[in-house]
């Protein structure tokens, strides 16, 4: 499963959600946690974003595994971050290079959390909203359309080419190549036959595509007129009406440190 | 023929991750030398069967022995030496220069001497048409010049079993009959060949048995004559039997033979029959 196919199809409220409004959230908590540390704020954001998602009906096993991408550079940080800050007073642990302090565990639990939270955000995005939805969005939110459908395409096309990679490396392994092996040089060499053709057949694709689109008319009106569009409901009201609350209170808890452990 | 089976498969079974059940219960030994047409609807489960073949799928259940070895057990680049497979997209393998290098990848692969190489790739030139363009780069090719090119490669590797998947998808008339007669030289020397393909007419030229696969099972096998020549079998499994073959069906079904799904030979046994209904005596 890549990241851009993870949408799960449900009919829940997040899913109705209109995806401009999904994709602003996203964005506005992308840039909240380059803002919050307060480990308590961030571990409520967390917890709220955790019941977002698993209402969205997607699998336990399918999010821990997706969640698991990103929680193993969590884990790093926390795990690293007492060679680079020995900071603070109270001594945790002590083997004269690895020193943890409570002061500087609480920082890397922090900086990790950030991360989960942004991650968690845009996981909630990618759930709940389809490909040419989360396009849609980007779209009416100003993306030129020539760019969205480039996009759109490009996504779309992903699992495709996975596909055709497999298959390229099944046709080059039947031929008696050895496409895997040890060492990271070697393989990446290994891999030039399984490369050249899957980028050739892109590259075509790509030239078919092109040829198929202004076939069917694409770029001869400058105004196009849309058969599907989106509109902001009473729910996407709420959703952006809580995020004009929330934000700004995360900022003045955070500011003024009302909130510490 | 008494000889170890080049493929044995017994009881395979086979899942793919998201639960399709794309071979039941299945076995099928195949001697060396013996040419296998493989026929079924889409998804019967034929393309599966055959990447169980050089140990690019493992059975879910049941055991596929290649030459005496279990497939399961051996990599899909060892396996090469006994088992070619042509896919159905030559796109999906061409990646060199030029087309004698793409000819020569798969048998420096086993580790040939150059002398042996040179040879086989001069000669797997010649009889695919491909000899006058030799530093031509494959990819520039037409899409028949580039299926031609597939071909080459991979009967240049001489293995004793040949997997062929739509070998004459995308080529013309000529180019046809060059794949043809390129696979019948391979088949002379005693290479055994399952060949994939909705072509009946070209399961009639080159098989003598004839499988029929149907939702991971195998629901005949038997002389290609035998099977080619009943209609109904074919029909009912989505099979559309060739204008020619259903003719000599429906004019010769007491003497269904092969060579009656050839014009000349169908229009001579025509004649035949008149003149001796005309002459009972």
């Amino acid at each position: 499963m890549s990241l851009m196919d993870m949408y799960v199809h449900r009919d829940t409220p997040i899913h109705r959600l209109d995806p401009r409004v999904k994709i602003t959230a996203a964005v506005f908590l992308t840039a909240l946690c380059f803002f919050l540390s307060n480990i308590l704020l961030l571990f409520t954001l967390f917890l709220i974003l955790q019941l977002s998602i698993l209402s969205t009906g997607v699998s336990i096993r399918r999010y821990s595994s997706s969640l698991w991408l990103v929680g193993r550079f969590a884990l790093i940080f926390v795990i690293l971050w007492p060679f680079f800050d020995k900071t603070g007073e109270t001594v945790l642990l002590d083997l004269s290079i690895y020193r943890i302090t409570l002061e500087s565990f609480l920082r890397s639990l922090s900086l990790a959390l950030r991360i989960l939270v942004m991650a968690s955000g845009w996981f909630l995005l990618l759930f709940s909203t389809t490909q040419s939805n989360f396009v849609r969005g980007l779209v009416k939110l100003g993306m030129p359309y020539d760019l969205g459908l480039s996009l759109s395409i490009a996504l779309r096309y992903i699992p495709h080419f996975i596909e055709t990679m497999d298959q390229v490396k099944d046709a080059q392994v039947s031929r008696g190549y050895e496409v895997d092996s040890r060492g990271p040089l070697k393989r990446a060499k290994n891999f030039i036959p399984v490369l050249i053709p899957t980028f050739v057949f892109a590259l075509r694709t790509s030239e078919g595509i092109s040829a198929s689109l202004v076939s069917r008319g694409y770029g001869a009106s400058p105004k196009r007129t849309y058969y599907r569009d989106i509109r902001l409901g009473v729910a996407d009201a709420a959703l952006i009406a809580f995020i004009c609350v929330t934000v700004p209170a995360s900022i003045i808890l955070e500011l003024l440190n009302v909130i510490s452990i | 023929m008494s000889s170890q089976p080049i493929v044995d498969m017994t009881d395979v079974s086979f899942t793919y991750e998201d639960g399709t059940r794309a071979l039941d219960r299945l076995s099928i030994v195949i001697r060396p030398g013996e040419r296998v047409g493989l026929i079924g609807e889409n998804g019967a489960g034929k393309t599966t069967l055959c990447k169980h073949l050089n140990g690019l799928l493992h059975p879910t259940d049941g055991v596929v022995l290649i030459d005496g070895v279990d497939a399961a057990k051996a990599r899909t680049s060892h396996l090469a030496r006994t088992v070619g497979y042509l896919f159905q997209n030559p796109d999906h393998q061409i990646f060199r220069s030029t087309v004698l290098d793409e000819v020569a990848f798969g048998p420096k692969n086993l580790g040939l001497r150059d002398e042996v190489v040179a040879e086989r790739v001069e000669h797997y030139l010649q009889i695919t048409g491909l000899s006058d363009m030799t530093k031509s780069p494959p990819l520039m090719l037409s899409l028949g010049l580039r299926r031609m090119v597939s071909i080459a490669s991979i009967l240049s590797m001489e293995q004793r079993l040949i997997i062929l998947d739509e070998p004459t998808a995308w080529l013309d008339y000529g180019q046809a009959a060059a794949a043809k007669a390129a696979i019948q030289g391979r088949l002379a020397s005693g290479a055994a060949m399952v060949l994939v393909t909705h072509d009946l007419q070209l399961i009639a030229e080159l098989t003598d048995r004839t499988v029929i696969m149907s939702k991971g099972r195998i629901v005949a096998d038997d002389g290609t004559e035998k099977i080619l020549s009943d209609t109904d079998l074919l029909r009912e499994n989505g099979l559309d039997p060739t204008p020619l073959i259903e003719l000599a069906s429906k004019f010769f079904p007491e003497e269904m033979t092969a060579q009656l799904w050839d014009v000349t030979d169908f229009l001579n046994a025509v004649k035949k029959k008149k003149r001796r209904e005309a002459h009972p005596s």
